[in-house]
């Protein structure tokens, strides 16, 4: 990769209050950025009942699926691989609820706990292209990423998958603890576990180290190969859950022949808003949080106003550019600080 | 992983000379073996259903799209620059072309001309966000083809019916049943482009720039190569192709729109299709090595996947986890040879 190092013609000369403020600005720009965009379609959009707890609620349930593949997607991006096989692992873990919770009729608990392990097993694969045949992690999930999908699509037999005993919509969706669905709860259980995980644990400074420089943490003792392993497999069973999630709400598998399954798509720009480095080593996952949360105001307030098509996908980009703007932005900062 | 550790280091069992440079051998000419297998393979299966004119035909015919962007790919990818746009840029560029011709009743040049131009702007956009941003060009061109996808929404939105522009002019159908010397004149577009990149990077000061800049961009800057104009150059042929290449594909299914461009494998456009052939033929991620004609044969061995798949009508999940094996195994045997190289 041709990284861009042209030596900048010296760095910008500032005053110390004006740049604090700047610097407080961006490094919540997602939080200002959520509350301005509140209050805009709060204006815009009273009459769809924005700000109403059903919409709100929904706004979370919105969030939940990316922000579950994006947490796994922070986890692999710190230690410096990227995970592009979100709808290869989606589906295989859509499918296997398909065939051992409806088809074999397991019970609830065990039937998730299998496509959590089968989804591991999928991340576990990747490692080994990953680690042993040291083939960099996007290609490798590229490529994996074909094969599970033929893999979903022989264990289904290419048939959808109508997934209509109760139990699993109930669990995920229905019981709610203030008036949140559960589902919304474990992604903020996810999160706070990967905020842990990565803060105050040796894994995580593990993974910032691996992340940072391989050849560094290697030679200081840290156990790359492992520590490459285990965020592939965490990604593929954030991922997996995300799978079985979205097919409990669907109520049917969500593989349409070798199409459909969860894309990586809004999870990736949301860890690009968030500031995760491309190759890896810096970031904080709570800014993901709250670019998770942008996102899903954004998108749900563009939905109510009934936008064409077009305009939505025209706003994507667009927040995309913002995005990598901000990281300029910031590591413009970052360089006038030092 | 017993392959790789079952082979013991050079020093303290000598293989014979002649087993290694054989093995060698093997590994740097596998695609090469990997085709001619596969064709042995779908003979066999499908006899005279495979084995015929018409068939090698559309598997030419099928490649040419792919393949007129292919070798400016690879040329990308040597330079150390990946595009996850082509996707969109073609989409938007077929979009344009077939808004002019068909809702502005423009002549079918001044539509093209105007496609080419919106590519090239895309491209030089691109260049752009790499060269002033600074920022790396796999996120760089996703956030532009974003863009460009968006704008082609906007456009179908606006002219379109169902995200799509019909083009009902039979002339566009004779750009693509067109032949010479019985060959498609698409297929002699690919291999014109073809020698045209060969002779550039194997022949030419800017190809060994290029391998330079895709081997060490800051060793290269410092002996004096223009490392921006370098990435801009190949960033707007590399849009400007694949716009021209969509144009084509457009004409053939007289509709253009976000969702319509030409797709390699079995599984669909994917994220990058050209990316996969890129990679299937050994060009490294990270630039710098890799030579054009390999592409060519990787590119061929989908085609004939895919139109030898169709022919013998294999299941759809047999079709994509053919596919999915065959990616894979390239990756094993690209990571073989890198082992092999490096001892």
């Amino acid at each position: 990769m041709a990284q861009q190092t042209l030596t900048d013609p010296g760095a910008p000369v500032i005053s110390e209050r004006i740049r604090r403020a700047l610097e407080f600005l961006l490094n919540n720009s997602l939080l200002f950025a959520t509350l301005i965009l509140i209050a805009l379609f709060a204006v815009i959009a009273r009459e769809m009942n924005f700000l109403s707890f059903e919409n709100l609620v929904n706004i979370l349930m919105v969030a939940t699926l990316n922000g579950l593949v994006a947490c796994g997607l922070t986890i692999t991006m710190l230690a410096g691989n990227i995970d592009f096989s979100t709808q290869g692992v989606s589906a295989i873990a859509s499918i296997l609820v398909g065939v051992i919770f409806q088809q074999m009729g397991l019970p609830l608990l065990p039937s998730i706990l299998l496509v959590i392990m089968g989804a591991a097993l999928a991340g576990f694969a990747t490692g080994i292209l990953i680690v042993n045949f040291k083939i960099p992690g996007l290609v490798a999930t590229i490529a994996v990423n074909g094969s599970f999908v033929a893999l979903a699509m022989f264990l289904s037999n290419n048939k959808q998958i109508n997934v209509v005993r109760p139990e699993m919509t109930s669990f995920w969706l229905t019981s709610s603890l203030l008036g949140i669905p559960f589902t919304v709860w474990f992604m903020f259980g996810c999160f706070v576990l990967a905020y842990i995980m990565l803060n105050h644990t040796k894994l995580g400074a593990h993974i910032y180290a691996t992340g940072a420089n391989l050849n560094a943490a290697r030679l200081n003792g840290v156990p790359v190969n492992r520590v490459i392993r285990i965020t592939l497999i965490l990604s593929a069973i954030c991922i997996g859950v995300a799978g079985i999630v979205s097919t409990a709400r669907s109520g049917i598998t969500i593989l349409f022949g070798s199409s459909g399954g969860l894309a990586t798509g809004d999870a990736f720009l949301a860890v690009l808003l968030g500031g995760i480095a491309l190759f890896g080593g810096s970031g904080k996952i709570e800014q993901i949080f709250m670019a998770i949360i942008f996102l899903a105001v954004l998108f749900n307030g563009l939905s109510l106003l009934a936008l064409p098509t077009g305009v939505w996908f025209a706003i994507r980009g667009l927040a995309y550019l913002l995005a990598i703007i901000l990281g300029v932005a910031r590591g413009w900062f970052a360089k006038a600080k030092a | 992983m017993a392959t790789l550790s079952n082979v013991q280091p050079a020093d303290t069992s000598p293989t014979p000379r002649r087993t290694r440079a054989v093995i060698q051998f093997l590994l740097n000419n596998g695609i090469i073996l990997a085709l001619i297998v596969e064709v042995l393979i779908f003979a066999w299966l499908g006899k005279e259903k495979f084995v015929s004119i018409d068939v090698f035909k559309i598997i030419l015919q099928n490649a040419s799209i792919v393949g007129i962007i292919m070798p400016v790919y690879t040329m990308a990818m040597i330079s150390g620059q990946v595009d996850f746009s082509t996707t969109q840029v073609g989409a938007l560029a077929g979009t344009i072309f077939a808004l002019l011709l068909t809702i502005f009743k423009l002549p079918w040049w001044v539509a093209g001309l105007a496609a080419i131009a919106v590519s090239i702007i895309v491209g030089a956009l691109n260049s752009w966000v790499i060269i002033r941003l600074k920022i790396p060009s796999i996120v760089a061109t996703l956030v532009v083809g974003a863009l460009a996808y968006g704008i082609a929404y906007l456009i179908t939105d606006a002219y379109g019916n169902a995200s799509l522009i019909r083009m009902i002019v039979p002339q566009l159908r004779q750009i693509w049943s067109a032949e010479i010397i019985g060959i498609p004149a698409t297929v002699w577009i690919m291999i014109g482009m073809y020698v045209i990149v060969y002779i550039v990077l194997n022949h030419t000061k800017l190809g060994a720039h290029l391998y330079a800049l895709g081997a060490n961009p800051d060793a290269s800057r410092r002996t004096g190569i223009k490392v921006s104009h370098l990435i801009a150059i190949v960033m707007m042929v590399l849009a400007m192709t694949t716009g021209i290449a969509n144009v084509l594909f457009n004409a053939r299914g007289m509709s253009a729109g976000p969702n319509i461009s030409p797709a390699l494998t079995a599984s669909g456009a994917g994220i990058a299709v050209t990316l996969v052939g890129a990679l299937f033929a050994g060009i490294g991620l990270f630039g710098g090595t890799g030579r054009v004609e390999f592409t060519l044969v990787g590119l061929l061995f989908f085609s004939i996947l895919l139109v030898g798949m169709s022919v013998i009508d294999f299941p759809a999940q047999v079709r994509v986890a053919v596919d999915g094996i065959a990616i894979v195994f390239a990756l094993l045997l690209d990571s073989l040879r890198r082992y092999y190289a490096s001892r």
